[in-house]
């Protein structure tokens, strides 16, 4: 029911998102241009080591049995977050399109942020792992140790670890498995002289809610 | 325009927002109309398309609807004790 009208709006909204963009002066564009263009480069490199190390990563799997048996089904986000009030994505792929409840739901190839919760036809309800309340394992990159994250809502999570537990800012946090994605970074930790634990606050590498598309892991 | 009309036509307005408005003002929204209009109780059905749309079943199922029945008791309540 409420699919034609969140394709509609986003149809008559997106011409609107860039006038402020008319209003910039030129000097300003210029120094942006300039800002991008040696990020752009920097990227380009970083891209070709991706793509180096994904290949070996693939073939070592293969070397060793481990194929992987799941193919990513690219889905439109219809509605998310400050739209939803409870953390969650639909998004414009259902049972049809072959998502089944629990299937992952990443935002790039390699960032996981939710699971599918249900499914229709033609939908499907993505929650995040960031949901207030949620609890989810995950283990540390750096480290091998594995932990609970607990969602705060809005990409973001903490974790309540003694004070000798070895997290350092930066850490990365992956999903437990062979095809790991990355649920989150640690951004802040909050130490206290009084307290022999210490909050660790993590968040999504890339802003959630700012992505158009996701992919939903399908098996073949 | 007859009342009924009036009412039927902004039902399908307030619908359109609470689809693609911030949840946050939806609620606000939601909470003048049911200030301003006697005894609103489409504000519940508001309340379940949330709830269907957007919830999952974890912890409780309908927070949307429950809140929309307390605020609209509530609301009833005190224009009540208002009035008298």
């Amino acid at each position: 029911m409420a699919r034609p009208v969140w394709s509609v709006t986003e149809v008559a909204v997106k011409p609107f998102s860039f006038i402020k963009n008319y209003f910039r002066t030129q000097g300003s564009v210029v120094e942006e241009n300039l800002y991008l263009k040696e990020q752009l480069s920097s990227f380009q490199n970083k891209a070709i080591d991706y793509e180096i190390l994904s290949k070996e990563n693939d073939d070592l799997k293969n070397q060793l049995g481990r194929t992987g048996n799941t193919t990513k089904i690219v889905a439109r986000i219809l509605s998310k977050p400050p739209v939803s009030p409870y953390d969650t994505f639909v998004v414009d792929a259902g049972e049809i399109e072959g998502v089944l409840p629990l299937s992952k739901v990443y935002v790039s190839e390699n960032i996981l942020v939710g699971e599918v919760k249900s499914v229709t036809p033609h939908t499907s309800l993505v929650q995040l792992f960031s949901t207030g309340g949620s609890e989810q394992e995950v283990v540390s990159l750096r480290t091998g140790s594995s932990f609970s994250i607990f969602g705060l809502g809005g990409g973001n999570f903490k974790i309540e670890v003694p004070k000798d537990v070895d997290i350092l800012w930066g850490d990365s946090f992956v999903y437990p498995g062979l095809s790991s994605g990355v649920i989150g970074n640690v951004y802040y930790i909050d130490t206290n002289a009084q307290s022999s634990f210490k909050v660790v606050y993590l968040r999504t590498p890339i802003n959630v809610f700012g992505s158009k598309y996701v992919f939903i892991e399908k098996p073949i | 325009m007859s009342k009924n009309v009036l009412r039927a036509i902004s039902f399908f307005a307030v619908l359109f927002m609470v689809l693609v408005l911030p949840w946050w003002l939806s609620f606000f929204l939601l909470l003048a109309i049911v200030i301003y209009v006697d005894f609103y109780l489409e504000v519940l059905f508001f309340g379940f398309i949330v709830d269907i749309l957007y919830g999952v079943k974890v912890g409780f199922v309908y927070p949307a609807l429950s809140l929309s029945l307390s605020l609209l008791l509530l609301v009833y309540f005190v224009k009540t004790q208002i009035r008298t």
